[in-house]
C-alpha cells in the first residue's frame, strides 16, 4: 500500500470526524511515514509500520472522549441515525446533561466557597484583634492599666493568629485552585480532553521531525486525540 | 522558604507571643481577675463595663461610644404636632343652624 492510498483510506474511515481533525491526522501520518522513509525504509515498509488503516482509525476513535466517540461512531454508521437518536433521545439526554452540568458547577462553586470560608475566618480573627486594640485605647482613656494590657495583648495575639492563618489560607487556596482545576478537567473529560497540552503527556503537541511516535507507539495531538502507530 | 515568608511568619509569631505575654501581665496586674478580659456594653440600660470597671459616661471612648449610641432615637428636634381646632358648638351661629318651630 502506498502512502497516498493509506492516507486516503484513513481519511475515509475518519470521515465521521470534523474535517480539520481529519486533515490534522492525515498530516501527522504523512510526516510519520516520511520520517521512516528518511530513516531508510521503503514506502511500503513505512506504511506497513503504521498498521492497517482500519486499526489506526479505530485507535484514533477510541482515543476520543466518551461523548465525541459515541457521536463519531454513530455518525460513521449513519448521519440520519445520529440525528434521529439526538432528537428522539433528547427527553433523556438533555435533562441528564443539564443535571450533570448543574452538579459539576455546584461542586466547583463549593470548592471555592470552602476557600472563601477559610479567608472569612481569617479576616474575622483579624477584625477581633483590631477591635481589641481599640478597646485597649478605651482602657487608656479611663485609666484602667490591667485592662489596657489585657486588651492590647489579646488584640496583638489575634492579629498574629490572623497573619498565621492568612499564610495557611493562602496555601489552602492554592491547593483548592489545583483541586478545582482537576475537577473542571474531570467534569469536561467526557466531552473534551486537554491531555496533549499537559506537561506530563510526554508527547509533542504536533508532529515534528522526530515525532516521538516510535518511542512510544503513539502521540497525542493538540486536540488530545490519540494517534496510534504500531511499533516494529 | 523565601526570606519574605520567613519574615512574615516571624512577625506573626512574634505578635502572638507578645500578645500572650501582654495579656498575661494584664491578668496578673488585675489580681488574676478573669473579668479583666471582659468588655460589656449593655444597650438596655446603657451600662458599659471595661475589664470589670463600670464606666458611667462612655463619651470619648472610641467605638464604645458609637456602640452605646446604637438604637437610640434622637427626639430633641421633633416637636409635638399642634392640636386641631375644636369644632364650633351647634346652634352657636352660622347659617346651618336648625330652624325652630
Amino acid at each position: 500500500m502506498t502512502r497516498d492510498e493509506f492516507l486516503d483510506r484513513l481519511g475515509k474511515l475518519l470521515a465521521c470526524l470534523p474535517a480539520d481533525q481529519v486533515e490534522e491526522t492525515r498530516q501527522f501520518y504523512a510526516e510519520a511515514i516520511a520520517d521512516r522513509m528518511e530513516d531508510g525504509m521503503t514506502e511500503e515498509e513505512a506504511v506497513a509500520a503504521m498498521g492497517a488503516p482500519g486499526a489506526v482509525a479505530e485507535a484514533i476513535l477510541d482515543g476520543l472522549p466518551a461523548v465525541p466517540r459515541a457521536i463519531a461512531k454513530t455518525r460513521r454508521r449513519s448521519t440520519a441515525l445520529l440525528w434521529v437518536l439526538a432528537i428522539a433521545g433528547s427527553p433523556v439526554w438533555l435533562p441528564l446533561l443539564l443535571a450533570f452540568a448543574a452538579i459539576a458547577i455546584t461542586v466547583y462553586l463549593c470548592i471555592w466557597i470552602l476557600a472563601l470560608c477559610v479567608w472569612i475566618v481569617t479576616v474575622a480573627i483579624g477584625g477581633v484583634g483590631v477591635v481589641e486594640l481599640v478597646f485597649a485605647v478605651s482602657g487608656i482613656v479611663i485609666g484602667h492599666v490591667p485592662y489596657v494590657l489585657a486588651s492590647a495583648g489579646v488584640g496583638l495575639a489575634f492579629l498574629g493568629a490572623a497573619l498565621l492563618m492568612g499564610a495557611g489560607a493562602w496555601t489552602v487556596s492554592k491547593q483548592i485552585a489545583r483541586l478545582s482545576a482537576r475537577w473542571a478537567q474531570k467534569a469536561v473529560s467526557p466531552f473534551w480532553n486537554d491531555r496533549g497540552k499537559g506537561p506530563d503527556s510526554g508527547f509533542p503537541a504536533a508532529p515534528g521531525k522526530d515525532c516521538g511516535a516510535r518511542r512510544s507507539g503513539g502521540v497525542r495531538t493538540a486536540r488530545g486525540m490519540r494517534l496510534a502507530i504500531s511499533n516494529e | 522558604m523565601t526570606s519574605i515568608k520567613k519574615t512574615y511568619l516571624a512577625v506573626a509569631g512574634g505578635l502572638v507571643a507578645a500578645g500572650i505575654v501582654l495579656a498575661g501581665i494584664g491578668f496578673i496586674a488585675s489580681g488574676c481577675n478573669l473579668a479583666v478580659f471582659g468588655t460589656q456594653i449593655d444597650l438596655r440600660d446603657d451600662t458599659v463595663v471595661l475589664g470589670g470597671v463600670t464606666v458611667d459616661d462612655p463619651t470619648g471612648l472610641p467605638l464604645i461610644e458609637q456602640l452605646a449610641a446604637v438604637g437610640e432615637v434622637d427626639t430633641a428636634g421633633i416637636a409635638a404636632p399642634a392640636a386641631p381646632e375644636a369644632p364650633s358648638r351647634p346652634g352657636s351661629g352660622g347659617d346651618n343652624s336648625p330652624a325652630r318651630s
